[in-house]
């Protein structure tokens, strides 16, 4: 029987066709609109590694001397390299990584191919399995290549079909990075967690990923430029790259795999620990202020989702309340225009349920076709916000799941906008309409 | 009648009576097929027991070879044979027929009596309404209702009512 409703249904739009397409147009409108949002919102607020996402950490110390005029009560975004050194070296979570953005020139040495910058990433090994980095070939640098500094790194794979060709693996080759020429031990396959939450500082939150990766000795010894932000709170001991590496200046994120969630304070009363100790060599002066973020915790903190794409949500859900509303006032217009129908449909022995589901299937089919149009308006609007700023290049887009709740927010609103219209059409009193026939 | 629900009543009208009506009440996007399928479709029936049904009705009312029209493209008998078969299709044991021959020429008028006749004599109970005297006359037997109130009674009905008391009375 429902079949033979969502037939008598999709018959229906044809009967006042001017009546359906504003309807049609209402809701479609309104979910494009709602869909709009919600999509920018479901791919910035999404948590990017949900399996692990509460036992990854991001590090936060408070070096800033006693006297520094920031007073803001969080601690530095960013950790100093000799801490990011000390953490790492102590190896007290089950993974651990410090990281910062480089942007070394690759020199392919192909004629046909100039030099040019890349973005990168210096981490260690552990970075990959981390992040879950997927890898098309190779492997990880070893454990030694991080403690020696190797030259050696793992490329993403744009860069590798760039200098390497498509479908070829280039392990064992060598590439030059800046003034020296580098092992590959892996290519890294495309791999665009979202938001882009392993590196926040320094890159834009829904950018692709980076297109190499060096051990983090490697480029510090190599004096790869910080692509990033750098605050020292202190004189520079040195000039130029070293003095930042020396220094009190923070440019190093620092992350940190517990074996369970449940770590988190034990990790946090170790680098408590940690800097009491420092505090016996003059740093640290102020309290303990450290941090042990999860994954949410950071996105939160980094202000991933901006206030501005939260009211525009709420905005654009109101906006299709008040389609909501629209289209139940055409609706009882085209159910009201029916009661013929209805008073026949009753005297051959529908009941006053069939009356309501079948009314209300059509007021479902509507929402049919508002999903359809709708869903091509929001993917319209989403190529618009595509084109006009490329860093939501990632997240402006429509996918299945996505789709799927347009469809079912515009069944779902067409539905409820078709409530009273429906109940109004139950209440046809055959004999009344049979007569006036 | 009055204690049923609803759902019961509908059970009854899509069931046990058939309605044909002055203005033939047919549904205007819906061919002849679709229109005679509506109260089967309420009764349940599967889509081979319903086509069967359809076709019969329609061949009853010779218009088999027209199911795919619609009603527009009918004149206004051919519109009402077609409320007949929609009528006939469940099998109804009662036909309620208000002033079906009201809207249409004597031509076609005389065609529909004759096609009552027809299921009457098959078997079917009729109770029409009518305005028409030539018509009433043709009926078994006749009520006469001037302004709600029944004022006389065929000669054949005095006799089945005055049966029905005295087998009451009994």
């Amino acid at each position: 029987m429902f079949r033979y409703y969502i037939a008598l249904g999709f018959r229906s739009l044809r009967r006042n066709p001017v009546l359906t397409a504003l309807m049609v147009l209402t809701l479609s409108v309104g979910v494009a609109a709602s869909m709009t949002t919600l999509t920018l919102l479901h791919g910035m607020s999404g948590d990017p590694i949900p399996h692990k996402s509460d036992r990854l950490v991001y590090v936060r110390m408070d070096n800033r001397p006693a006297d520094n005029r920031n007073n803001d009560i969080d601690p530095p975004e960013q950790v100093t390299h000799r801490d990011a050194i000390a953490l790492w070296e102590a190896g007290k979570a089950l993974r651990q990584t410090p990281l910062y953005g480089v942007s070394p020139a690759v020199d392919s040495g192909r004629d046909d191919l100039p030099p040019f910058f890349v973005d990168g990433v210096a981490a260690g090994r552990d970075f990959f399995a981390m992040f879950d980095v997927p890898f098309l070939y190779g492997q990880p640098w070893s454990a030694e290549d991080d403690q020696r500094g190797a030259s050696v790194a793992v490329l993403g794979r744009s860069l590798s079909e760039r200098v390497f060709g498509e479908g070829v693996d280039p392990t064992g080759k060598s590439i030059r990075l800046g003034e020296k020429e580098y092992l590959v031990t892996g290519v890294a396959d495309t791999w665009n967690p979202i938001p882009k939450y392993y590196r926040l500082i320094g890159s834009q939150s829904f950018d692709t990923s980076e297109e190499v990766f060096v051990p983090f000795r490697t480029a510090v010894a190599a004096e790869m430029g910080i692509n990033g932000s750098i605050d020292c709170s202190e004189a520079l001991p040195e000039p130029g790259f070293r003095g930042y590496v020396l220094g009190e200046c923070v440019w190093v994120q620092y992350w940190a795999e517990l074996e369970s969630a449940g770590e988190r304070q034990a990790y946090l009363d170790y680098l408590d620990a940690y800097t009491n100790e420092q505090r016996a060599l003059n740093r640290f002066a102020r309290p303990n202020n450290n941090r042990a973020h999860t994954v949410t915790e950071w996105l939160e903190v980094r202000n991933v989702v901006s206030d501005d794409t939260r009211t525009a949500t709420w905005l654009s859900l109101a906006f299709l309340l008040v389609c909501l509303v629209n289209t139940a006032g055409l609706l009882l217009a085209k159910f009201s225009a029916r009661p013929g129908e209805i008073g026949v449909r009753r005297a051959l022995g529908a009941s006053r349920r069939e009356i309501f589901t079948q009314y209300l299937t059509e007021a479902g089919v509507i929402g049919l076709v508002g999903a359809a149009t709708g869903a091509g308006l929001a993917a319209g609007a989403l190529a618009w916000i595509r084109k006009f700023d490329p860093g939501l290049d990632l997240v402006a887009r429509l996918d299945l799941p996505m789709l799927s709740l347009a469809i079912a927010l515009s069944v779902l609103t067409a539905l409820v906008a078709g409530l009273l219209p429906t109940w109004r059409a139950c209440q046809v009193v055959p004999a009344l309409q049979l007569k006036s026939q | 009648m009055r204690g049923l629900n609803d759902n019961a009543r509908s059970k009854l009208r899509n069931e046990k009576l058939g309605f044909i009506f002055q203005g033939f009440n047919l549904i205007p996007d819906l061919n002849l097929f679709d229109n005679v399928d509506v109260p089967l479709r309420y009764r349940g029936f599967g889509a081979a027991e319903r086509k069967r049904r359809i076709e019969d009705a329609l061949s009853q009312v010779g218009l088999a070879s027209r199911m795919k029209h619609f009603p527009a493209e009918l004149s206004g008998g051919q519109q009402q044979r077609v409320a007949i078969a929609r009528a006939l299709a469940g099998g109804p044991r009662l036909l309620l027929a208000d002033e079906p021959t009201g809207n249409l020429d004597s031509n076609m008028a005389r065609g529909v009596m004759e096609l009552l006749e027809e299921i009457n004599a098959a078997g079917t109970t009729i109770l029409m309404v009518t305005h028409d005297p030539e018509l009433a006359a043709r009926a078994q037997r006749n009520v006469h209702i001037i302004d709600g109130q029944v004022s006389d009674l065929s000669h054949e009905t005095q006799r089945a009512l005055a049966a029905a008391t005295a087998q009451a009375d009994a």
